[in-house]
This record gives structure tokens, sequence and C-alpha cells, in this order.
């Protein structure tokens, strides 16, 4: 199977958990709709124009994380929105938590994520999405989750991957993994397996565009490391293999994010 | 007008002495801390304000602003403009000459009204929505520097819409260590018979460093202008040190460096700007403890200089650069 790849990273992320209002909490990882929102801005796409053709069965989106990843609460100073002239501080301010992910560090470390593409049914948009790559052709400034929270990219490659059947034979697994494919989970007596943090987390996976908006349409349910290193699992389906040419020659195992559930009462 | 043609990237550096750059308001207004690490924070909305209230001093328009600071408020500044329309026939072909669709829909709305409330009115029904969305186009690439340039969201009754500002500045955090002043009791005196003991948190050095972009795609939505970026460098040049209050003083500017990119070249083809500044305490001062003032540090460029140099006339068109005095830099 044909796969683009490529890794983006930047300092500071926040991914928005979408419950919750007047906490800004984040996702460690960006949500399958934050991928497809920075491919829409890599195609230079208008606001809320993209969410149909970007959705699970039209393109194929898998997430490695590459660093590790820290998370922090810090109070922002919000002006109180209520209504039309608020912009101007009149119903005063808001203490408002808000949680970053970053590095370990700011000044040496970035948080990055490695993130897999595969045509889905609509062959069309993986491959405009993989030719403005290639060609470094990009549109809007990427990032990580809020505007300001700049993106960068890199490491653009082409790959042939292949599928494979778990069998129940033990892998390492880099990506997240859709937890209801996950059979079991191991922590192998090595330093280095026996401290890897994983989070599991429910992630929007698809919007659809609706009358006010947009609306969370489908879920995510995955399980992933917090740092640059594998998951020790057996899996009941399949995964994809890919073998990268560089400084080591590292065999990655990873799958794409498939929907665990519908969110809303809209059907297809 | 043009908008800019070219996107860009930029460090700013700026030194903050015994001072509080950024306070965390649910943290006693301690400034804010990566203390895992000694690393000094401050959010993009600090710096977009500094900027703000600079334009304000200056007598621009500005969208998000304090109450007091202002003449009118939103919904009136759009009724103003909606009468200069009417008033106006130049204007109104100004405005919507090449789009004969939204001619025809406001001419419309003007045959039905008989006055300016009216149009108002009109012009926020549903069935405008389209018009109303022209006319509020109009208005940001007319009015508000501080949307052009940071975007924002706009509400006001049937005009609503999202800007996405084409330049965008992440967290700036500091390059070296920072540590706080250990006493931080002062003393206020509300009155002759009463008077309480608070705390003044403070650092004692910190250079602090902020990457932004400007991208000239998201540019066509709010209209900014190569004008408007003119605007901006002189308010991150000048904001901080022009708006002096107790917490805020002792802040200079030390160099605003941007990365002006040729055609077919984007936002972050470099990565982070600040990856290639080294900082480290100088053989004086020994230790981030110990550093009280600039000249306590060594500021190493010279991977940025490289990074420049390498790449002036291919990937870089231009490099604009200033520098506080003191400071140094081949680009």
């Amino acid at each position: 199977m044909e796969i683009l790849s490529f890794d983006i990273e930047g300092k500071f992320a926040h991914f928005r958990k979408f419950h919750g209002n007047n906490t800004a909490m984040s996702y460690s990882i960006p949500p399958r709709t934050t991928i497809a929102g920075m491919l829409a801005a890599i195609m230079g796409e208008e606001k809320d124009s993209y969410y149909e053709n970007y959705q699970t069965q039209n393109l194929q989106i898998g997430l490695r994380v590459l660093s590790d990843l820290k998370k922090s609460f810090h109070r922002l100073n919000l002006l109180m929105i209520k209504g039309n002239n608020d912009f101007r501080g009149g119903k005063g301010r808001v203490q408002t938590p808000f949680e970053v992910v970053t590095g370990s560090d700011l000044k040496k470390d970035s948080v990055r994520y490695r993130i897999y593409l595969a045509p889905g049914k609509n062959r069309e948009i993986f491959d405009q999405i993989s030719q403005k790559l290639k060609d470094n052709n990009r549109q809007f400034n990427l990032s990580l989750g809020i505007a300001g929270f700049t993106a960068f990219v890199s490491n653009v490659q082409e790959f042939t991957a292949f599928e494979k059947n778990c069998n129940g034979e033990w892998i390492n697994l880099h990506s997240a993994g859709n937890s209801e494919q996950v059979e079991e989970i191991d922590f192998p007596d090595n330093p280095e397996f026996k401290f890897n943090h994983i989070e599991e987390e429910l992630l929007p996976a698809d919007f659809i565009g609706g009358k006010k908006g947009r609306e969370v349409y489908r879920m995510n349910r995955v399980l992933f490391a917090t740092r640059n290193f594998p998951i020790h699992v057996k899996l009941f389906g399949k995964y994809f293999q890919l073998k990268r040419n560089g400084n080591s020659e590292e065999t990655e195992n990873f799958q794409f994010l498939t929907y665990a559930g519908v969110f809303t009462q809209q059907t297809d | 007008m043009n908008t800019i043609q070219n996107n860009s990237d930029f460090l700013f550096l700026y030194e903050a002495i015994n001072c509080n750059p950024n306070g965390d308001p649910d943290q006693e207004n301690k400034p804010r801390m990566d203390y895992d690490t000694q690393t000094n924070l401050v959010t993009d909305t600090r710096l977009k304000r500094y900027i703000r209230d600079y334009f304000m001093q200056k007598d621009y328009d500005v969208f998000v602003s304090m109450e007091e600071g202002t003449k009118v408020n939103p919904d009136q500044k759009l009724e103003i403009v909606v009468n200069r329309l009417l008033s106006d026939s130049k204007l109104v072909d100004e405005y919507f000459g090449g789009e004969p669709e939204m001619r025809g829909a406001f001419d419309k709305v003007m045959e039905k009204a008989k006055d300016a409330d009216s149009v108002f009115k009109e012009l926020q029904k549903a069935k405008n929505k389209k018009l109303n969305a022209f006319i509020l186009d109009k208005i940001v690439k007319e009015t508000y520097l501080d949307i052009r340039l940071f975007g924002s969201a706009f509400a006001v009754g049937g005009f609503t819409r999202a800007y996405t500002g084409p330049l965008q500045l992440n967290w700036g955090y500091s390059l070296n260590k920072v540590y706080p002043v250990d006493s931080d009791s002062i003393v206020t005196i509300m009155n002759d018979d009463s008077s309480t003991f608070g705390k003044d948190y403070r650092i004692h050095y910190s250079l602090l460093a902020f990457h932004g972009v400007a991208n000239k795609f998201a540019a066509k939505t709010t209209g900014l202008t190569d004008e408007d970026m003119e605007h901006f460098r002189d308010g991150i040049w000048n904001a901080i040190p022009s708006l002096p209050t107790r917490s805020k003083l002792n802040q200079y500017p030390k160099l605003y460096l941007e990365i002006i990119y040729n055609d077919g070249y984007h936002n972050g083809h470099f990565g982070d700007l600040r990856d290639f500044v080294d900082v480290k305490p100088s053989e004086v001062a020994g230790d981030f403890k110990k550093v009280r003032k600039y000249n306590d540090l060594e500021v190493d460029f010279s991977r940025l200089e490289k990074l420049i140099a390498d790449n002036k006339g291919k990937v870089i068109k231009d490099v604009k650069v200033k520098t506080a005095e003191g400071v140094s830099i081949n680009a």
C-alpha cells in the first residue's frame, strides 16, 4: 500500500478537549480532526469547507508520537465575552486554566509527531495532499492546535507499506493503536518498556458541517505512548509495516485510525 | 490595496530586568514559569496587548481595546461605516466595484429602507448574510489594523465571522535559566490606619524569545498589507518600553530578525528560529543564577548567521534586522 509519511513539530501544542467549556484541557496527541485541519491548511481550504472530503472513509490517517510529551497548566487572563461589545473588556476578565503540551525542555526540545497518510475512497484527496507536500507547496501556516502554536513540517517521504496480520504474536506498535483491536498489552521486563507511559483517549475522528457550524460526528478510541517508544501489544486485526532507510534502518509498525463509533444522532 | 506577497518568519528577543514579564493570574500573579527547567514564559496575548496599546497611543483603529480608550463600540462603528456608504456614492462604487452580485443585493436593501437605521437592521437579517459578510470584510480590511494582523472573532448582531490572523506569534520563552528575586514582600498603605503586606514577584533577568510567522495566503482574508507589516515591525520594537507600568518596567527589545521567503517557500522552512540561538552564562557570571544583565550572558548568533548566509538569494529573499546597542548580528 502506498503511504506518505511526514513529521510535524513545534514548541507548544494545545489540542482542546471538545467537551468542557471553561477549562481548556488538552489531548496529548492531535485528534484526527486536527490532523485533517492541518491537511486542509496545506491545501489552502477555507474554514469549515472540507469536513466531508477528509473523513475517515475518504482518507486514512495514522499518528505516531516522536518526542517525550509534557503537559502543564497555565492560567490565561481572557476577556469575558458574552455579547457584542465585550471585546472591549466591558464584562471584565476571566481566569482560565489552559493546558499546554511541550517537550521536556523548551530550549532544547519540541513536540513532534509523525503522520501517516494513505488513500481512502477518495483517491484524489490523497494524491493532491501528497503532491503539495512533496512539492513543498503548502498554503496556510500550520499549527499544533491553536493558530499561534506554529508547526513545522519535515521528513516528507513515500513508502510502500505491507499489510500484516498479528496472528497472536507480540509486536512493537509504533503508532497510536485502535483500542478495540488491541488484544493484550505487555510491559516487558526491560527498563525502557517498563517505564513506558501509555494513555488511552477518546478523540474526535470526523466532523460534519451542520447548520450551526461544525459538529463532532465520529470518535476514535486510541492507545498511545506519550514518548517516542513503541507499545508492546497483541492485535486482533491487521497493521502495516514499513522500513525506513536512514541512520538506523528501523522497521515501523503502525495502524490507521478507525472510528470506534458515531457520536451524533445523524447517520450517513 | 495589495496584500503581502511573501511569507515571512521572525525572531524577536527582548530582555526583562528585575520585573514581572507576564504574571500568572491564578498563581498569585507570579511570573509564568516552567519550573522543571527554570524557563520563563510569556504568552502571545501579553505581547499582542503591548502592541495593541501602542497602536492606540498612535491613534490607529484597534478592535480589541478597553472601554475607556475608545469613542465608539463595534456596533456603532459598523453603523458609521454603513452610514458613510449611504451618503457617498463614490464609496459605494469603490466597495462594490467588480462585485455586481453584491452591488445588486446592496441596492435592493437601499431601495427597501428609508433611513440609515432601517438599512442597518435590514443588513442584519439572515437573508443578507452574504452581503453583510462582504461588507464586514471591507470594514476589517479598511479599519482595524489589529484584526488585519492578528485576526479576531467578529460578533456583532448579524455580522459574525472568525478571522484567523495572518500574523501569528507563538508563546515566548527565556533562552536563559531564570530565577526569582528572593525578597518579594512589599507594604501597601491603604490609608493612615491600615497597611498590609503584599507579594510582588519578580525575576532577576530573562532574555525572552518569540517566534512568529506572517502568511501571505491568510493575508488575503484580512487584507494585511506591506504597510501594516511596517506598523507591526515598529510596534513590536517600540511597544514594550513605551508602556511602562510598575511591574513591566525595565524591559527592552534586543533583536528583531525577519526572514522574508522567496516564492515557493513557506512559513517554518527552517523550523523554529529560536533553535538557532545559543545562550550560556558569561565567564564572569559563571552560572545562570548570577545573571543580572545582557552582558552576563554569551549570546551566540553564529548558527543563525550561517543559516542566513547559506540561504540568501535562494530561499531567503530579504532579511530585516533591528538590533539594540551592544547586540550585533551579520545578516
